[in-house]
């Protein structure tokens, strides 16, 4: 879609996740807090207790509502189209906005509402899901709760805090079962929330202008062997040979349609047959943005990549379609 | 929408700005979030993004006449007053005053010949005032913040205090001032501020992001999330949907005949004609176009059967509902309107940007759009 304002900078938008207790308030306090020179929102479920008495930080209600055209994927945070439509008709240049979710909420929605709704995409940038995870209680937590793994699955950005109240081997424990959720997410080792501010903010995650490489890291390791189907999964895939674009298209197209439920994020780097420039893409659920990003360069291997997390993910399966789009 | 396109005056990407209208400029403080003409159309009115609100006094309570061709430029002097600690986000006019709503939860009442002396209508606790609508028959005031509507009349006092139970997005008195239409998630809510009879639930499920109804009475019509226009028959109690908008179509106005409703949300004015049987099966008539813009604030003039549209492209159209041809009032800056609006007189035409430029156009009675 063209951009009216094209040049005019978009305001970045970091959705903040995490189970209840992780750290999530620690950070929110040291980002409002913090003498950093610049100028956050911030846009909470609830205020806490001792009131957040800030222009800055506004209420929301979590209210979801299904879009008419039926596809239960769709669901989308109303109160956040409101809340940002309305914070954009403030006279202060924001430098962002961060959205809390509530420890128990899936992420899924708040993320849809940046593909669905024109008028956020235009003047707002979704940034990176940003990620708290307990180390102490994480491995609990993620068997029992489903919310808890899906805020993992979704994370860019992974803060795995209170590090200083575990073992090593117990930290190990952890790390390992977060790369089985989210093999791509950047992970940061914390203890209070401390971190760079710039590590977390205005990354760019979801510009699609940004998506410049997919590292598959740590591809070889397998993930648990007792691992029941429903756990979520990372698959990444790669293609050395062009992608025949009608095949591709139709297969992600069928898919989607038919597991969209299943797959919470994709994303991809991709050389199709005939292009000279790179097609970067991203979805979450059935939704998906994509567009033309730069040419080629001469030197660069023309390969394909893509990820997939999602629940019930067949590496086999994915890999054998993605192959035959080659052909 | 499949009627045939009026290309406008832009096509050419040639502005030719018509001598019927006359346009004068200033740079505001903050940007414009919301204007209107007070009832003598003596006073405009601009809420701002600062939380103030600009005054300006039109050369001539009665609106002088515009003679064509006439020299623009006209020099005007704005006063502005801090009324709201957030951005203020809406003005509306009744009696001799204002009213302006802001997102630190508080209704201002004042009389634009002594805004120091403004005064809070009704406050909310934490929670931004979004929407104010105001009935001239009755003198009520109807606030929506959250979940809750208030109606109070201009000194403060409490008529209704309604908990919906779903955000409100918009508001919108019947010509009577009897009822009042409330849109939220799911649909519609009526109410009425005078007796004590069962809500009326309209009821669509998604989101509803306006809502208009017919001077006539018979029409509700909301805009939803999901770029379509969903109209209530209130006579028939029949409803149906008119969609095609690339964009969301949350501005309307009807003219003061009730006979059409003009809409925002695409490259065109779209004006549907609600005479004899109503819309259904009839295409809009599309008035003026932009190319690369999209219709992003509509006004209806009082009593002609004109519109004017705001564009992304800064551009102002206005046009006659029945034809298609529109004149251009003001050339692209790039800066889309973010706010619309006619003096009761008729002879004033307002428009805000993001940006904070107002412009105010003298608009010739003899305008008759070809």
């Amino acid at each position: 879609m063209s951009d009216v304002q094209e040049g005019v900078a978009k305001v970045p938008v970091t959705l903040l996740t995490g189970y209840l207790g992780a750290g999530k308030t620690t950070l929110l306090n040291r980002i409002l807090t913090e003498n950093h020179g610049r100028k956050y929102a911030v846009i909470v479920n609830e205020f806490g207790e001792e009131g957040i008495d800030n222009d800055l930080v506004i209420d929301a209600d979590e209210e979801i509502f299904e879009m008419n055209n039926g596809c239960i994927c769709c669901t989308v945070r109303g109160d956040l189209i409101r809340i940002l439509g309305g914070l954009l008709k403030r006279a202060d240049q924001l430098d962002g906005i961060l959205i809390e979710t509530t420890g128990l909420a899936d992420p899924s929605p708040v993320i849809q509402t940046f593909f669905v709704d024109d008028d956020l995409h235009e003047t707002l940038g979704l940034d990176a899901v940003v990620t708290v995870v307990d180390a102490r209680h994480f491995l609990e937590t993620v068997d029992l709760e489903h919310e808890c793994e899906e805020q993992v699955a979704f994370a860019d950005i992974i803060l795995l805090n209170k590090t200083d109240l575990v073992t090593s081997e117990e930290l190990a424990k952890v790390e390992n079962k977060i790369r089985t959720l989210n093999k791509f997410a950047v992970l940061h080792k914390t203890q209070k929330a401390g971190v760079s501010l710039d590590e977390i903010l205005s990354r760019g995650s979801f510009d699609l202008k940004r998506l410049i490489e997919i590292e598959p890291g740590l591809l070889d390791e397998e993930p648990d062997d007792h691992e029941h189907d429903d756990t979520i999964t990372s698959v990444s895939l790669k293609a050395e040979k062009p992608l025949q674009p009608d095949l591709f298209s139709k297969w992600m197209r069928e898919f989607i349609q038919e597991r969209g439920v299943d797959v919470l994020r994709t994303k991809g780097i991709l050389a199709l047959d005939g292009h000279d420039q790179r097609y970067v893409f991203q979805g979450v659920h059935m939704v998906m943005d994509s567009d033309w990003g730069r040419d080629w360069l001469p030197e660069e291997k023309r390969e394909s990549k893509m990820v997939f997390i999602g629940r019930n993910l067949n590496a086999a399966e994915l890999e054998s379609a993605f192959a035959a789009c080659t052909a | 929408m499949s009627a045939k396109r009026n290309l406008g005056k832009l096509e050419t990407g040639v502005e030719v700005l018509s001598p019927l209208v006359a346009e004068s400029g200033l740079q505001l403080p903050a940007n414009a979030t919301a204007c209107a003409f007070s009832r003598d159309s003596s006073t405009l009115a601009i809420s701002m993004g600062d939380g103030s609100v600009a005054l300006i006094s039109t050369p001539d309570a009665e609106g002088a006449p515009l003679v064509a061709g006439e020299a623009d430029n006209e020099e005007l002097n704005f006063k502005t007053v801090k009324l709201h600690d957030v951005a203020a986000v809406g003005v509306a006019a009744v009696a001799n005053r204002f009213i302006t709503i802001g997102q630190d939860g508080r209704a201002v009442i004042f009389d634009p010949a002594a805004p120091e002396a403004a005064r809070i209508l009704y406050e909310f606790n934490k929670t931004w005032i979004e929407a104010v609508a105001v009935s001239q028959a009755t003198e009520q005031v109807a606030l929506a913040a959250g979940k809750r509507c208030v109606v109070v009349d201009i000194e403060g006092t409490m008529l209704a205090d309604i908990d919906i139970g779903s955000t409100i997005t918009a508001l919108a008195f019947d010509e009577a001032g009897q009822r009042i239409a409330i849109s939220h998630y799911s649909g519609v809510t009526i109410t009425s501020t005078t007796s004590p009879a069962e809500d009326l639930k309209l009821e669509w499920k998604g989101s509803h992001i306006g809502v208009s109804w017919s001077p006539s009475g018979r029409y509700i019509v909301t805009a939803t999330q999901e770029k379509e226009l969903h109209v209530w028959d209130l006579v028939t109690m029949q409803d149906f949907r008119m969609g095609g908008y690339p964009r969301k179509c949350h501005e309307l106005a009807w003219t003061s005949d009730s006979d059409v409703l003009a809409c925002s949300g695409a490259d065109v004015i779209t004006a549907w004609s609600f005479s004899g049987s109503g819309p259904a099966g009839r295409p809009p008539v599309e008035i003026g176009f932009v190319f690369g813009g999209t219709v992003c604030a509509v006004a209806a003039h009082p009593e002609k059967s004109l519109v004017a549209g705001g564009f992304t492209t800064g551009n102002v159209l206005i046009g006659a509902t029945g034809k298609g041809e529109a004149v251009v009032a003001k050339a692209s800056d790039g800066v889309p309107i973010t706010c619309l609006a006619w003096s009761p007189s008729g002879r004033y035409l307002a428009s805000g940007t993001r940006a904070g430029t107002l412009s105010v156009f003298r608009v010739a009675d003899q305008l008759n759009v070809r």
